[in-house]
C-alpha cells in the first residue's frame, strides 16, 4: 500500500481535520473520501493485528497452558471425590484404603468382586450393596475418565516444562516449570516478573495475606507460590521463611538473565548453592 | 405496533422507550445485541447497562451532540461495544478507537474490520503522542478507562487532540480513583481539576444503569 508512507510517521504537530485527506488526495493516493477511508481503516486494523500479534508471545500461552493445569486439578479432585463417594455405596471398606486419584483406578480395576475382596482381605462379606452389570459399566467408565484426565495433566505439566526450559531456562531450572510458569502467568509475563523484585516474588500468590498486613497488621506472609518448591516445602518449619528468601533472591537474578541476555547460564551455580544452604 | 420516533442525533432512534441505531452493516452483529428489523431497515437495540454512552443519553445529560461527520478520539475502546453504535452514528466521520490491552483489542479488530470507520489503534491513552500519526483534530473526545489518572489523561487528550468549541466527555468511575473515598468527594475533586482547563457544561450520576459512575460533558473554548 503506497499511502502507507502517509501514516506511518509520527507528526510533531497534531493535523487539522481533514489535512490527512487533502494532502493524499493532491498526491493521487486516493479519488474520494470512500477510498480513504478504506485505506485508513485498513492500515490501522492491519497494524494492530501486528501488534497483537507480537504481543501473543510464547510466555502468554504457557501461562494460559499452567491455568489449564489448575483447571484440570480442579477438576480432578472434585471428580475423584463424588466418585469416591459413589463406590462408598459398593465398597465402603475399600475407601480408607484409598487416598488419591491415582489410587483409584489401581484399586477397582478389574472390577471383579473375588479380586477386590482378597485385596481387602475382608473378613466375610461386603456391607456394600451388590454390583449388577449396569452398575459395572458405569463405574468402570468413570474411573476411565478419571484416569484420562490425569494422563492428560501429566502431558500438560510435560508440554509447560519443556516449553519453560526454551523459555526461560534459568527460571525453570531454578523454580521448576510449572512454578516458574505460574510466577509468570501472575505477575502478566516474562518481562514484568523480571522487573519484579525478589521480595515481590517472594509473595506472589500470597496477595490476600500481603494485603491483610499491609492494611491490618496482620503478620505478613513468608511465602506466596514458591512454598510447593522442595527446597521449602520438604525444609523444617522454622527454617522456611529464610530460605524462601534465598530462593526468591536466586529466581529474581535468573528471570532477569533469562529476559535481558538470553543464552547464559547462571541457574546451575546457584542451584548447588541452594542445596548446600539447605542442607544446614 | 411499535413506535419508532427520531431523536435528534443522527440514525438514533427510539423504539418504545428502548434506544436503537440504525445499522450501517445490516446482517452484521458487533456484540451480542439484540437486533429488530422494522420494514426493510435492521435496528441495533443500544442497552444502557451495557454502554455508558446510551445510558448517558438516557439521562438527558445536555449537551451530547453528535453529527454524522464528526471525528471523534474514543479512549479506552474496549472490545467495541459502544464504538459500534457510534459508529453507526458518525457514518461520514471516523472513530479514532484508542485501546491498550491487547486481549480486547482483537474483537475490536473484528468489527473495524467490518465497519470502515473504526480506525482501530493499540496505543497508551497515556501517552497521546503515540498515535499522532493518524489521529487529526477531532470533534469530540470521548473517555471511558478505569485508570487512577483518569482526568489527567482526559484533559491531556482534549488539549492535544480536541479542536476548539469541541465536545469532551469523561465517564469517571469513582472506585478506580479511590476505593476507600466517598463517591462525591472524588466527583468534586475531578470537578475542580476539570474546571481548570476547560467548561462543564453539565454532569450527572448514571444510576441506576452503573454504580459509582459519573459522566461529565465538557466544552472547550
Amino acid at each position: 500500500m503506497k499511502s502507507a508512507v502517509l501514516f506511518e510517521k509520527t507528526k510533531s504537530k497534531v493535523l487539522e481535520k481533514g489535512e490527512l485527506y487533502s494532502t493524499g488526495l493532491n498526491n493521487g493516493f486516493w479519488g474520494n473520501k470512500t477510498e480513504y477511508a478504506k485505506q485508513l481503516n485498513s492500515y490501522a486494523v492491519n497494524y494492530a493485528k501486528k501488534k497483537v500479534k507480537e504481543a501473543t508471545a510464547r510466555d502468554f500461552i504457557v501461562s494460559k497452558a499452567v491455568g489449564a493445569i489448575e483447571g484440570l486439578n480442579d477438576a480432578i479432585n472434585s471428580y475423584y471425590n463424588r466418585l469416591r463417594d459413589l463406590l462408598s455405596g459398593f465398597y465402603p471398606e475399600a475407601i480408607k484404603e484409598i487416598k488419591s486419584p491415582e489410587e483409584l483406578s489401581k484399586f477397582f480395576i478389574p472390577l471383579e468382586k473375588d479380586i477386590i475382596n482378597r485385596k481387602l482381605n475382608l473378613y466375610g462379606e461386603s456391607m456394600g450393596a451388590d454390583m449388577n452389570t449396569h452398575d459395572k459399566k458405569a463405574v468402570l467408565n468413570s474411573i476411565k475418565t478419571l484416569d484420562c484426565l490425569i494422563l492428560q495433566r501429566k502431558e500438560l505439566i510435560n508440554y509447560v516444562e519443556k516449553e519453560m526450559s526454551i523459555i526461560a531456562p534459568n527460571l525453570a531450572e531454578i523454580a521448576g516449570g510449572v512454578i516458574g510458569a505460574k510466577l509468570m502467568s501472575s505477575a502478566g509475563g516474562l518481562e514484568n516478573l523480571a522487573k519484579a523484585t525478589a521480595s515481590r516474588i517472594q509473595v506472589i500468590g500470597a496477595e490476600k495475606a500481603m494485603f491483610r498486613h499491609l492494611k491490618q497488621g496482620a503478620k505478613p506472609p513468608k511465602y506466596g507460590l514458591i512454598m510447593h518448591h522442595p527446597l521449602i516445602s520438604e525444609a523444617p518449619r522454622e527454617m522456611k521463611g529464610r530460605l524462601a528468601r534465598t530462593l526468591s533472591s536466586k529466581i529474581a537474578i535468573c528471570v532477569k538473565v533469562d529476559f535481558y541476555s538470553k543464552g547464559k547460564n547462571v541457574a546451575s551455580d546457584m542451584k548447588k548453592e541452594l542445596e548446600k544452604r539447605g542442607k544446614k | 405496533m411499535r413506535t419508532i420516533k427520531k431523536t435528534d442525533i443522527n440514525n438514533l432512534y427510539a423504539i418504545d422507550k428502548n434506544l436503537c441505531t440504525l445499522n450501517t452493516v445490516p446482517g452484521f452483529k458487533s456484540y451480542d445485541e439484540k437486533t429488530i428489523k422494522i420494514k426493510k431497515d435492521e435496528y441495533r437495540f443500544w442497552n444502557p447497562k451495557k454502554s455508558k454512552l446510551a445510558a448517558a443519553i438516557l439521562k438527558q445529560i445536555k449537551g451530547i451532540q453528535i453529527k454524522k461527520d464528526d471525528n471523534i478520539l474514543y479512549l479506552g475502546a474496549a472490545s467495541g461495544t459502544t464504538v459500534s453504535h457510534i459508529s453507526d452514528i458518525v457514518t461520514e466521520g471516523f472513530i479514532y478507537s484508542v485501546e491498550m490491552s491487547h486481549t480486547p483489542l482483537r474483537d475490536l479488530i473484528l468489527v473495524a474490520e467490518k465497519r470502515r470507520n473504526i480506525i482501530p489503534i493499540h496505543g497508551d491513552a497515556n501517552k497521546p503522542e503515540e498515535y499522532s500519526n493518524i489521529v487529526e483534530k477531532c470533534d469530540i473526545v470521548y473517555q471511558d478507562i478505569a485508570q487512577k489518572e483518569q482526568t489527567k489523561i482526559f484533559l491531556k487528550n482534549v488539549l492535544k487532540y480536541l479542536k476548539k468549541e469541541g465536545i469532551g466527555m469523561l465517564c469517571i468511575k469513582s472506585r478506580s480513583i479511590d476505593v476507600v473515598k466517598k463517591p462525591d468527594e472524588i466527583y468534586k475533586i475531578v470537578e475542580e481539576e476539570l474546571k481548570k482547563s476547560v467548561k462543564i457544561i453539565d454532569a450527572k450520576k448514571l444510576e441506576p444503569f452503573e454504580k459509582d459512575h459519573m459522566f461529565f460533558v465538557i466544552h472547550k473554548s
